[in-house]
């Protein structure tokens, strides 16, 4: 067995895509690339720095009906459900309480800022229309897909190596993971668990299964902060207080089945709080979840009813 | 565990029966998703029995909730003649066996006997909210004179034009039915091939029922090589003498308690011989350092596990001696060996 891996810069931070298998050959290299295409072409639709990104003329046409395209349809929808199941701690009209807390950067590209829809307003989920091939989100509001994007991506990379027939691969998009069958040595993949507080130290791992796609997350408050306008922020909001999050878990690592439910339901984590956690994981939303601690780390998981 | 109280029984067939459930307290109703599943428990003599779990068969949209289940072990014997009114406990609702109204765009469900149960409550759903998402249900049945909710299926197919019901029947099949919607048989390609116009990956498929059941029909779809992803299953295991606790029943708690102290007496003299081995046997080595992963994955466990994994103030220089990752330790014969960055997840 060799191992293929390649990194990359995008969706504002390192990926890394590594794929295991019998012979080191043109096609593996290709898929690589091919899921590159992937991911450019994505930034260019749904980056809120680009002008003619699909969704930048979304927000520019608030208030109207937009056509959209079908997979900016399938990403809000999944956004719809994500809120309710978040109890609305997932939000994408968020967009204007970051920047008016101080986080102004890209989430695709750190080096570019943006206050375009600073005045925008914050308005519940069930504010975003959805026809056919049309959405509509209320006047002066805006909408970004940072919560959400970097799972998505993963989902959508994994599917594809599936339908290209790679059994054992890993993918790492700014952090967040997603990975499926073996590595080198015939093992699951293990997966590490960074301290929320210094990356280079370990605080867990994650024995993966290899017959099914693994997805984690992790979401901290200890990352992505500063202070502004003599006021301190973070990149997590909480859309009932329009405040950064305060919370004493210094991070939430999610195993789900998917990136976008455990990119989603790490950040809601550090929003909702433990019981939160538990009461996701016990309707079966995740696998299992690791809280941070300044103290102790925990980890609570329940494999009892699998799928296929 | 939420409180409820039987408020129904509805015999279906012979040995398959649909219980129906209110909550106590009446203001409460259970969040689930149609195709999910939940624990039942209840009080006989005082004691509690184990718990079994059961699908829901009732929509979400509904404050009582239903299970069906086929009567044969002693759990669902005992909680079958329970009296309209006793209570049960509710556990869950659990599991992942449900639609996802985005992505499952045209859906093909397979129901193996009493394994229909997942499906009664996301058609229920389907209808009240309005869905039409196409659906067919291959029903694979012993006979027609033993369809566990067949009313309630026609019903919900007379009001759901989206859905289309066939029914695989194993023995005869009885007068007067319609030769389209009733095949004589198993479930099997050419039925597959039929509804799908051989055009397989647009659809997703849901199968819950026995192991067999469950198996062959994976069997067939792999052939025609549907995506994995696309296939959804459920395995329905029937009670039976062996997992139930029909047989634990019939042991006597005299054997256990003499079993458990022979035990405890051959494994107290085994640990002091071994002290004393370490003892008097000079040491060879120093003790080796052993990884070994957190937590391995238990896919028996019923219940959540928690695990405190590290303790943080106990880091010295913020190294951690308890967890080696494949980055300290993995060995490859790959060009990349040195540069390899091992899987690692952290915010950013």
């Amino acid at each position: 067995m060799i191992r293929v891996q390649k990194e990359i810069r995008c969706l504002g931070s390192k990926a890394l895509l590594t794929i295991v298998q019998k012979r080191d050959n043109a096609k593996v290299h290709n898929i690589i690339e091919e899921i590159i295409d992937i991911i450019e072409k994505f930034e260019d639709n749904f980056s809120r720095f680009k002008v003619d990104s699909e969704l930048t003329k979304f927000n520019i046409n608030a208030g109207e009906q937009t056509k959209i395209s079908r997979e900016f349809k399938n990403i809000l929808n999944k956004s719809i459900k994500l809120s309710s199941e978040t109890d609305s701690a997932f939000n994408l009209f968020i967009l204007p309480s970051l920047q008016k807390a101080g986080y102004d950067k890209s989430w695709i590209d750190a080096s570019i800022s943006s206050d375009q829809f600073k005045n925008s307003k914050l308005v519940d989920m069930n504010q975003l229309e959805l026809g056919n091939d049309w959405a509509k989100i209320p006047l002066n509001t805006a909408i970004d897909l940072g919560g959400i994007g970097k799972g998505y991506m993963l989902d959508k990379i994994s599917n594809f190596l599936i339908d290209n027939k790679i059994e054992n691969y890993w993918i790492s998009l700014g952090g967040d993971l997603i990975c499926k069958g073996l590595d080198v040595n015939n093992e699951p993949w293990n997966v590490s668990v960074a301290d929320a507080l210094n990356d280079n130290n370990i605080v867990d791992s994650i024995s993966t299964r290899s017959n099914k796609v693994t997805a984690i997350a992790t979401s901290s408050l200890v990352k992505r902060k500063g202070f502004t306008n003599n006021r301190s922020w973070n990149h997590i909001i909480n859309p009932k207080t329009l405040e950064p999050t305060h919370s004493k878990i210094l991070s939430a690592t999610v195993i789900a089945d998917s990136g976008i439910v455990a990119d989603v339901m790490a950040k809601s984590i550090i929003i909702n709080g433990d019981k939160f956690a538990e009461m996701i994981l016990m309707k079966g939303k995740i696998k299992s979840f690791i809280l941070q601690y300044s103290d102790k780390t925990i980890r609570i998981e329940n494999y009892h009813h699998d799928t296929y | 565990m939420n409180d409820y109280v039987l408020k129904n029984i509805n015999w279906m067939s012979k040995d398959s029966v649909k219980l129906v459930l209110s909550p106590k307290d009446t203001s409460f109703k259970m969040q689930f998703f149609p195709g999910q599943y939940i624990a039942l428990g209840f009080k006989k003599s005082g004691r509690p029995s184990p718990v079994r779990c059961f699908s829901i068969a009732s929509s979400p949209n509904e404050i009582d909730i239903s299970v069906g289940m086929r009567v044969t072990g002693s759990f669902t014997k005992t909680i079958s003649k329970l009296n309209v009114g006793d209570k049960i406990f509710v556990y869950g609702p659990f599991g992942n066996f449900v639609i996802d109204e985005e992505a499952d765009t045209n859906i093909i469900m397979f129901a193996g006997g009493i394994g229909i149960t997942p499906y009664m409550s996301m058609l229920n759903y389907l209808l009240e909210e309005g869905l039409k998402v196409p659906v067919t249900l291959i029903f694979g049945v012993r006979s027609t004179e033993n369809i566990p909710f067949y009313n309630e299926l026609s019903e919900l197919e007379a009001k759901n034009k989206s859905l289309r019901i066939l029914y695989v029947v194993a023995d005869n099949i009885g007068p007067n039915l319609n030769p389209n919607k009733f095949i004589k048989g198993f479930v099997g390609g050419d039925l597959i091939d039929n509804i799908t116009a051989k055009n397989y990956n647009p659809y997703t498929y849901f199968i819950c029922g026995p192991k067999g059941f469950k198996d062959n029909i994976i069997g067939l779809l792999e052939k025609r090589n549907v995506l994995i992803r696309n296939i959804i299953t459920e395995e329905f295991t029937p009670s039976t003498q062996l997992n139930t606790d029909a047989e634990q029943e019939k042991l006597h708690i005299p054997k256990y308690t003499y079993l458990a102290s022979a035990l405890t007496f051959g494994l107290g003299t085994l640990f002091f011989m071994a002290i004393d081995l370490v003892r008097f046997v000079p040491k060879i080595t120093n003790a080796q350092t052993t990884s070994v992963p957190i937590n391995q994955s238990d896919n028996t466990s019923t219940t959540p596990i928690v695990t405190p994994t590290t303790d943080n103030s106990s880091q010295s220089n913020g190294q951690n001696s308890t967890v080696t990752t494949p980055q300290q330790n993995t060995t490859t014969t790959t060009p990349q060996q040195n540069n390899y960055q091992a899987p690692t997840t952290h915010a950013s």
